[in-house]
């Protein structure tokens, strides 16, 4: 799996994803990609906890991460996140399935 | 949108830097967590920018509510649908290979169950009930359960047309749960 360079990072977010209690901040445009793209958030919470981070970026005022990865069953799914490790939340801006 | 039952202001958008930004306690909240439908009571919290439109909402705990609304919908004894196996074995995080060597079935019979293309049926469905609750049971801290419910269970198979409301879950202040002070409950009708 392509890391990107950022082995660290998505070490980190795997570690986030499978903590006990952790919360997930959805935003307007993730809830509606996910529903589009038939992505429940179980399906993201397993990719998240076997992800690769292969783009971090600086938006306006927090750093995202792009990961990738596949769920349980196999489904491919990406998502931009952002990692609040001090209030064990993961912040959901975007996710989709990549097209073939 | 209900009406709100506790407001507060928080500091700024994440996305434009506005300060005009609204942090609410949502009193009932539904969502399809992938097989099946909850309405979440008093806890979702939603931060929406007045600003730039932009509305988050934040579910706690989502691994215990998966893992509590396992066990809640394993109680309620209308026939399990294929996506709700799916869900139950998602909410163990188990591929369909580890899932079938717990509940000592072969995969194929479990992908058969999952897509529907044979029900699974009353002594099994019963079965598989007790394993997923008997394998959450000690994970799930504010939930009650009584494996003899299960053993008293009379599945009964869903009326044409029907679609079971979603199971209502609120958090509950606990003790014994690590880290955290709270876990999810079931709300249930009076």
């Amino acid at each position: 799996m392509p890391d990107g360079g950022h082995e660290d990072k998505g070490k980190r977010l795997r570690a986030l994803a499978s903590k006990t209690g952790v919360s997930y901040r959805l935003t307007k445009h993730a809830r509606e990609e996910m529903a589009k793209d038939n992505i429940s958030l179980l399906m993201l919470r397993s990719m998240l906890k076997r992800c690769a981070v292969i783009i971090v970026e600086q938006s306006n005022f927090e750093e995202t991460w792009r990961a990738t990865g596949h769920d349980v069953d196999g489904n491919s799914i990406t998502a931009v996140v952002v990692a609040y490790e001090d209030v064990i939340t993961i912040k959901v801006i975007t996710a989709w399935k990549p097209r073939r | 949108m209900m009406a709100t039952k506790e407001d507060m202001t928080v500091t700024n958008c994440a996305d434009c830097g506005s300060h005009d930004v609204r942090k609410t306690v949502l009193p009932a909240y539904d969502i399809d967590l992938g097989g099946i439908e909850v309405r979440l009571v008093d806890c979702v919290t939603q931060v929406a920018c007045g600003a730039c439109g932009e509305d988050t909402i934040e579910i706690p705990d989502l691994d215990g509510l998966s893992k509590t609304a396992a066990m809640a919908r394993a109680l309620v004894p209308f026939r399990l649908a294929g996506k709700e196996v799916r869900f139950m074995r998602l909410a163990l995080d188990m591929t369909g290979r580890e899932f079938a060597a717990a509940m000592e079935l072969t995969p194929e019979t479990v992908s058969r169950w999952e897509n529907e293309t044979r029900g699974v049926g009353g002594s099994a469905e019963k079965l598989l009930r007790h394993n997923i609750c008997a394998l959450l049971r000690s994970k799930v801290m504010g939930f009650n359960y009584d494996p003899a419910d299960i053993a008293k269970m009379r599945i009964l198979n869903s009326p044409e047309g029907f679609k079971l409301p979603p199971l209502e879950f609120t958090r509950v202040a606990v003790n014994q749960k690590p880290g955290s002070d709270k876990a999810w409950d079931q709300l249930l009708a009076a």
